[in-house]
């Protein structure tokens, strides 16, 4: 028996099974366990050559056709196509989840943060005395924290000018849930001597001001903030945000002694 | 170092495992984004959380203009807001905020009028949706009148001021919201919804030349509350911006 034959058997054996995967599994499978007995018998019998190995073991395997029903009942063709489905399911979704990902524009894996942002440095250069304030106050709405992590007290003894500088920290649950410009706009303030310092976006000067100055990795934003005193006297502020209810009230001392 | 050895899946065990992992990516995803680019809802709730608000329940969502911008009239529990979802606005990015308020109001103050409005409309408009979330207590019904101060400019030059009259009544509905429908009856009202909606005050012909425009100067609104058996239970003025 020669190759020809011995191919056209398992390709015989192997035609009913539809799911193309499962017809190259078993072919090769087949065609090792044939491979198998024809080794054994060449074992058992030295005298006998590959060809007559083969067509015994052929021989034994009884007719490739019943075979091939056989098997075809076996590997149902659905599941198949079905564990093929998935994977590309699976891939697509991967794909599309990959795509919408990198399509996110406002990845911070690392802190960017300046030490001042360069808007700050312009209004802290107006100003001739910089002392430094211990304020650490926080509070969480939300799925937001903000927390003041520094700041400054700007003077300028002559002109009886002063104004407070507060870095504001931003920790938001999600790095693309970033905290609405618009609410910013709304933040103002109260010194502790009453006077309100109205927020950015009432128009009204002297009013506060904010600006974007960088990140603390993917869930920290840093905001700075310049607050015009009315009252050099004051010794205090609390930001208030409470627009339509909302509840947030960040106090912030710069008396002496006050950690 | 001992290796893990995983049990070898069946085939079926197989699709069970890819379907898993690709729902758990789509899930990861969905709650990730808190919905917020997937429905309108999401939308609304995120745009709530990052104004710091409690979150609202949406009472109204309407369809408007060529664009298919989603109009939303949200309750919660100290303040009432309409506000815009341009949904199309996913195709440029997914994680692009779509969601933005209109106009807002608390509800601890006089009733106030709130309205959808939306810059992409096309074509006269002929009825105008208005929200008026809290009434004086004993009121059950109210009747809505807006005023607009017009000013019309002809192809021939001639301008011309006008004020129209709108009306309209709703009674308190389940959430406490008196919600509006102006109609329009002339070309003129039609016209002027238009213009207080955010569309387009322009008229052509039937050449395609321009027409006449209108412009819309000022408007007032009056609310005037009623009782169960219809007496008076109170009164609210206020300026449309």
């Amino acid at each position: 028996m020669d190759d020809h034959t011995f191919q056209t058997w398992l390709d015989t054996a192997v035609k009913g099974i539809r799911f193309g995967p499962d017809r190259r599994a078993a072919r090769c499978e087949l065609a090792g366990h044939l491979e198998d007995r024809a080794a054994d018998l060449r074992r058992i019998f030295p005298d006998l050559t590959d060809e007559e190995a083969r067509e015994r073991t052929l021989a034994g395997m009884g007719d490739a056709a019943e075979i091939g029903k056989q098997l075809a009942r076996v590997h149902r063709p659905w599941l198949g196509y079905l564990w093929r489905a998935s994977q590309i399911v699976l891939a697509a979704t991967l794909l599309w989840a990959a795509l919408l990902l990198a399509d996110y524009s406002g990845y911070r894996l690392w802190p960017d943060q300046a030490a001042q942002s360069q808007w700050a440095a312009e209004q802290r250069a107006e100003f001739s005395a910089h002392r430094p304030l211990v304020c650490l106050t926080e509070q969480t709405v939300g799925q937001y924290t903000l927390r003041v992590r520094s700041g400054e007290l700007w003077s300028d003894p002559d002109q009886e000018t002063r104004a407070a500088y507060l870095r504001l920290e931003v920790q938001a649950a999600r790095p693309w849930a970033e905290l609405s410009w618009d609410m910013l706009d709304r933040l103002y303030a109260v010194d502790d001597r009453g006077n309100v310092i109205p927020a950015q976006n009432e128009g009204s000067a002297p009013a506060m001001d904010w600006e974007r100055a960088g990140t603390d990795g993917p869930f920290r934003s840093q905001i700075d903030l310049v607050i015009p005193l009315p009252d050099p006297a004051a010794e205090g502020l609390v930001l208030i945000y409470d627009w339509l209810g909302a509840g947030l009230s960040l106090p912030v001392s710069w008396k002496e002694g006050t950690p | 170092m001992r290796s893990i050895h995983l049990p070898r899946l069946s085939r079926r065990g197989k699709i069970i495992r890819n379907l898993a992992l690709a729902a758990a990516v789509v899930l990861s995803l969905w709650v990730g984004t808190e919905r917020g680019p997937w429905t309108v809802n999401g939308a609304l709730r995120q745009l709530e959380q990052e104004l710091l608000l409690e979150p609202g329940r949406t009472v109204h969502i309407q369809t408007e203009g060529v664009l298919e911008h989603q109009w939303a009239f949200v309750l919660g529990k100290e303040y009432a807001y309409t506000a815009v979802v341009r949904r199309r606005d996913l195709d440029r990015s997914f994680w692009s905020k779509t969601a933005s308020v209109y106009q807002a109001i608390s509800l601890e103050g006089e009733p106030g009028l709130l309205s959808l409005s939306d810059w992409s409309l096309l074509g006269q408009q002929e009825s105008w949706r208005l929200f008026c979330p809290q009434g004086p207590a004993g009121a059950t019904s109210a009747r809505l009148t807006v005023e607009a101060l017009c000013q019309w400019k002809q192809s021939d030059g001639t301008r011309s001021e006008q004020i129209l009259c709108l009306q309209g009544e709703a009674s308190r509905d389940e959430n406490g919201v008196y919600a509006f429908l102006l109609q329009a009856d002339t070309p003129e009202e039609e016209m002027a919804l238009t213009v207080l909606m955010g569309g387009s005050g322009y008229e052509e012909d039937e050449a395609g030349r321009w027409k006449r425009t209108c412009q819309v100067l000022e408007t007032s609104y009056r609310l005037d509350f009623t009782g169960p058996a219809g007496e008076p239970a109170g009164r609210s003025e206020g300026v449309l911006t």
